[in-house]
């Protein structure tokens, strides 16, 4: 089963797209797409639940904890990729309906 | 570390340890991000953010477990019923098959030896297809009552049709008189 696109769905997505081979931070995603994590972890889970995210832990610095790191798994990458089209083409389907009632 | 995020801290990490064993490790990962977070207040909402998600993560881990508890109990109820059942019928056809047995052995005796004359004595035929099984049936169910039940209801059941049987069969037989 995959992800539910909702905006903020999108938002995650977009901020994994930049650089889809990046391990990144849940802060640094939610200051990215401005999501709280209360928003943002629950997209997080189930991406990770429906194998789109790979997640690891990076040991910091001394006296600083790990961290878990997130990173888009190849399925993870086709999905955004078709998220994307599939977005794009309502795009366009809705401009076009607009220019046809119009 | 100032007071806000250190209460921050503390309330995330009561909550991560509060909460389900599935889901703790992105718990700890809130937790541990906490202490990158930007400021004392945002550190705040964070935690906030935190705890909503463990809550959120923990209501519905119960419902999974709740969900999958009633499924077994429904599972265990149905194949009690099916055991139930199955006993009942047994008891039912236990009886059928004990009236068949002396009914043939009657019929058997009736044909090797004719000149008895059991074909013409009515009250041996009650006697030996209805009144003995009956009794057996009534002695069996008595003693399996304790040890299994729907099987003696299963006896019991089927002597009972059978004594509506005989008794409407006298009830016919003393009307036509």
């Amino acid at each position: 089963m995959k992800l539910r696109l909702s905006p903020q769905t999108l938002l995650v997505l977009e901020a994994f797209l930049e650089e889809s081979a990046v391990w990144r931070y849940g802060y640094e995603i939610s200051r990215g797409s401005g999501l709280k994590s209360g928003t943002l972890y629950p997209i997080l889970m189930r991406m990770e639940e429906r194998q789109l995210l790979e997640t690891k832990w990076e040991s910091g610095e001394p006296g600083r904890p790990a961290r878990h790191m997130y990173r888009l798994t190849p399925d993870g990458m086709q999905f955004v990729r078709e998220s994307r089209h599939a977005q794009a083409a309502k795009g366009l389907g809705a401009v076009a309906l607009g220019e046809a009632q119009g | 570390m100032g007071l806000v995020r250190s209460a921050a801290r503390r309330l995330v990490a009561v909550a991560a340890r509060l909460g389900p064993e599935r889901g703790r490790e992105w718990a700890r990962a809130m937790l541990a991000e906490l202490e990158f977070v930007e400021g004392e207040w945002e550190a705040l909402w964070w935690a906030l953010g935190s705890i909503t998600v463990i809550a959120r993560r923990s209501g519905q881990e119960w419902v999974r477990l709740c969900g999958a508890e009633m499924r077994r109990w429904e599972r265990l109820a149905m194949d009690q019923m099916g055991k139930k059942t199955g006993l009942l019928v047994a008891g039912a056809l236990g009886t059928a098959v004990l009236v068949m047995i002396a009914f043939a052995l009657l019929y058997l005796t009736a044909v090797t030896f004719p000149q008895l004359g059991i074909e013409q004595a009515e009250w041996t035929h009650i006697l030996v297809v209805i009144v003995i099984p009956a009794i057996i049936c009534l002695c069996g169910a008595a003693w399996l009552w304790r040890r299994k039940r729907p099987l003696a209801v299963g006896i019991l059941l089927s002597v009972v049709a059978v004594g509506t049987h005989v008794v409407l069969h006298f009830a016919h037989h003393f009307a036509r008189r």
